[in-house]
């Protein structure tokens, strides 16, 4: 006898499989497969679509075929768990940036591509707390960064429009994703290995002295007048843009 | 400070959210909010909830919890929820009797549960924890299902009102999934209604499906409300009483202007059949 869990379990499969399942092995009839391709099919193109509208630079670089196996591939290797329809995107954009990289079916670009435009979509709709209390910025406070910001790490410059060929300059580079002052739009910011050093540094609490001190020595820098000018024009910039929103109290 | 949810409803969808609160009708007098579309989420979507919150009165209709689901309610969902409810002040939480997914996979659809014994008393388990957990009062609602799922032992009213009774539960009565399933399952949706237990509605759904060209019909709220909806509504109208009527529209966005008319349709269908109106 099928118990209760046991049709749960045939509905996830029946929409999450990469063939559709034989019917009559999760306990459906065959006398309504027609009715049950309608529950794959509304089930699986909501996401696909979801997934085409939220990741369109993707979409467009790698083209329908390989997203839509990826996209496959990822109902039946990772099925959404979120609960947040709008969590949706970010999952598949994850899924996809591990199932491209060093996959040659797509561009050498195309997990780094995912990365951004997933975390894009991430910080769009990201939670900020609201009300928060913040200081006057002070070098020898945290800085208080903006709930809805990511530091994106890649190998393309894939926050630029693409070359005339399609593809994406090689050259690492890491990227300050993060929501306006307005709280609508996304922005992004290039940083140097340098200044995105201290702002991981900045996520783990410490001051801007303490991230100086500390990146200068992991990396082998001498914090001289030229390094912590660059770090001011950086900082001036993430404060004017509503990335840094000040220190911490 | 907003009054009551009484009267007519809208969806606060975010695609027509700013025509929604700058083009209101008289008529449009609350607004039904998904949490999963807000709970959790800054930028443009909690801006736009704060601007509906400052104008009209909400309910919470969730899309997640699955009350045919075996898998016990995730703390991890209902605390916040039980925060973002308290927060926009409703005055009950709905959502489905169905199923979502299943093993933590969430398939963001209305997945038919079977009408059995075992899942009657899973659904009232189910029903009694969220109301207990949410520390609100719990609306049911029937769902559109176009299969169902292995051997039924009763049918789909029949399992309704066991997981209400069972549960101690309000219901939110879907009128367009009555209609739906009575097409195409065949079966006289005012019967239905008749059977339902006018005291546990609290509220009521409507909304425009798809007529496919092999004649089954898919509740899909991307069309316009069918005359025979609007029939079937004034019918339940008269019998259940005044209760708030929500006009759901998720896709194939319309001029908000055709969705005012049907604002305004509505409230008259709901003014005659509550106040005697002729």
């Amino acid at each position: 006898m099928t118990s209760l869990a046991d049709v749960e379990r045939a509905m996830v499969r029946l929409c999450c499989d990469a063939e559709t399942p034989d019917l009559e092995s999760l306990g459906l009839d065959e006398e309504h497969a027609k009715i049950w391709g309608i529950y794959r099919h509304m089930v699986r193109s909501r996401f696909l679509e979801e997934g085409r509208a939220g990741l369109r630079r993707t979409l467009k670089a790698v083209g329908d075929d390989a997203f839509a196996a990826m996209f496959d591939r990822f109902l039946a290797e990772a099925p959404p768990r979120s609960r947040a329809f709008f969590g949706v995107v970010p999952e598949l954009a994850v899924f996809a940036a591990n199932h491209w990289r060093d996959n040659v079916s797509v561009p050498v670009w195309a997990s780094d591509l995912v990365t951004y435009e997933g975390a894009r979509v991430r910080v769009a709709d990201m939670d900020a707390r609201r009300g928060r209390s913040v200081a006057e910025f002070e070098f020898d406070r945290v800085p208080e960064l903006h709930d809805a910001l990511l530091l994106v790490s890649v190998s393309h410059r894939v926050h630029r429009d693409p070359e005339p060929d399609g593809s994406y300059e090689r050259r690492a580079t890491e990227i300050c994703v993060y929501r306006g002052k307005d709280e609508r739009t996304v922005g992004a910011y290039v940083l140097g290995s340098f200044a995105a050093g201290c702002m991981r540094e900045w996520q783990a609490g410490a001051t801007v002295s303490e991230s100086v001190a500390r990146v200068c020595e992991a990396q082998q820098l001498a914090a001289n007048a030229q390094l912590i000018d660059s770090l001011c024009t950086v900082l001036s910039d993430l404060l004017e843009r509503g990335a840094v929103l000040g220190s911490r109290p | 400070m907003p009054n009551a949810v009484e009267g007519i409803g809208i969806g606060l969808r975010y695609r027509m959210a700013q025509e929604t609160l700058d083009a209101a009708p008289p008529e449009l007098r609350w607004l039904e909010v998904h949490p999963e579309n807000y709970m959790e989420r800054g930028g443009r979507f909690r801006s736009v909830l704060e601007q509906a919150r400052e104008r009209f009165p909400i309910a919470t209709h969730g899309l997640t919890m699955g009350f045919g689901a075996t898998e016990p309610h995730e703390r991890a969902y209902m605390n916040p929820l039980r925060d973002f409810l308290r927060e926009v002040q409703t005055p009950w939480h709905s959502d489905h009797l169905c199923f979502c997914g299943g093993s933590g996979v969430m398939l963001h659809d209305l997945l038919p549960v079977p009408f059995t014994r075992e899942s009657v008393n899973n659904s009232v388990a189910r029903v009694k924890e969220a109301r207990d957990q949410l520390e609100l009062p719990v609306a049911v609602e029937n769902i559109s299902y176009y299969a169902h799922p292995g051997v039924a032992e009763m049918n789909e009213v029949e399992f309704l009102l066991e997981v209400l009774e069972g549960a101690d539960a309000k219901l939110l009565l879907d009128v367009n999934n009555i209609f739906v399933n009575s097409q195409n399952h065949g079966f006289d949706p005012r019967s239905y209604i008749d059977r339902i237990p006018v005291e546990r509605v609290v509220q009521i759904h409507i909304a425009g499906h798809l007529v496919r060209p092999d004649g089954l019909i898919i509740d899909t709220h991307g069309q316009a409300v069918r005359d025979e909806v609007f029939d079937l509504l004034d019918y339940t109208l008269r019998r259940t009483g005044p209760r708030p009527v929500l006009l759901e529209r998720d896709q194939n966005f319309p001029d908000f202007a055709v969705l005012a008319e049907e604002i305004k349709r509505l409230d008259g269908i709901y003014q005659r059949a509550v106040g005697g109106v002729a």
